[in-house]
């Protein structure tokens, strides 16, 4: 697997291309939307883990990232705070 | 520091739904960074990842741009008093704007409940700062997700910023309208009076 050095700014590009750039592929989304089976996935069953559609998120994951899925639904999450850049604000 | 498309983080808002998937798949090594989010796997080197989130800079390790660093040293040159050993406190920084940028790396990199307190991490990224050596904090704020992701229910998910952040500079947030919806926290002027 080719390992892609000095990034810079263009990896934003990079990893936007199509996944004909071959030099991309170990860095980029590898398995977009797939969710159905096809016969690449089949032969690698038995490494990959199973995903399923959680109810309520929609998101797919794996057994073990449902039980990490179940541990955080809970939390609260905010917008992260920010500090006003107006100083003439008191 | 090379944070120019990083620091302001105003305009971005957090998604809970995508802040879940993306912490649920969530696994690091010395090398990588792995997650999916909207459904699709990345599997990115660091320096790609620091990029992504707009750090733009090659040299991303904080242990070897702090290798000659004295803690106690350090403490003392940016607070005149020595290091005991307690808990620093930010309000112990005598420069005003290194306590103001120890603020926003608590809000911002490592969002916890107290932010006064000057942990560790800290001081290991004011130190490349005062002395202009270019980092890039994503190693230490993945290990930070991951440590935060595990702390009891009461603990509230502030790093929100991040996988919105990451989305909308690769263009994958087209449509996408499901953001947090309670209003964000702003720190005005009065905070540090």
């Amino acid at each position: 697997m080719k390992k892609v050095r000095g990034w810079g700014k263009s990896v934003l590009h990079q990893i936007s291309l199509s996944s004909s750039d071959s030099s991309m592929q170990d860095a980029r989304s590898q398995a977009s939307r797939e969710q159905v089976s096809s016969p690449q996935s089949q032969v690698n069953e038995e490494v990959v883990p199973v995903k399923v559609q959680e109810e309520e998120t929609g998101i797919w994951l794996t057994p073990v990232e449902m039980e990490k899925l179940e541990e955080l639904c809970d939390r609260e999450f905010i917008h992260t705070k920010v500090i006003s850049l107006d100083f003439s604000e008191a | 520091m090379g944070w120019d498309e990083f620091w302001n983080l105003s305009n971005v808002k957090g998604s809970k739904i995508l802040t879940l998937e993306f912490l649920s798949t969530l696994r690091i090594t010395k090398e990588k960074i792995y997650f999916r989010v909207l459904n699709s796997e990345f599997d990115l080197p660091w320096d790609a990842f620091s990029t992504c989130l707009g750090f733009d800079i090659p040299n991303i390790k904080i242990e070897h741009a702090t290798k000659h660093m004295n803690k106690k040293e350090f403490w003392y040159d940016i607070t005149r008093e020595n290091y005991e050993g307690w808990q620093p406190r930010t309000s112990q920084i005598c420069s005003p704007t290194l306590l103001f940028l120890h603020q926003w790396i608590r809000l911002t990199l490592f969002p916890q409940d107290d932010i006064r307190i000057v942990r560790e991490i800290d001081t290991r990224i004011l130190f490349p700062i005062v002395h202009k050596i270019p980092i890039s904090p994503v190693v230490e704020m993945a290990k930070h997700w991951i440590w935060a992701s595990s702390q009891p229910r009461r603990w509230t998910i502030e790093f929100t910023f991040v996988v919105t952040k990451f989305c909308a500079r690769l263009n994958l947030l087209n449509n996408f309208d499901r953001y947090i919806t309670t209003p964000r926290v702003v720190l005005h002027k009065r905070f540090y009076i």
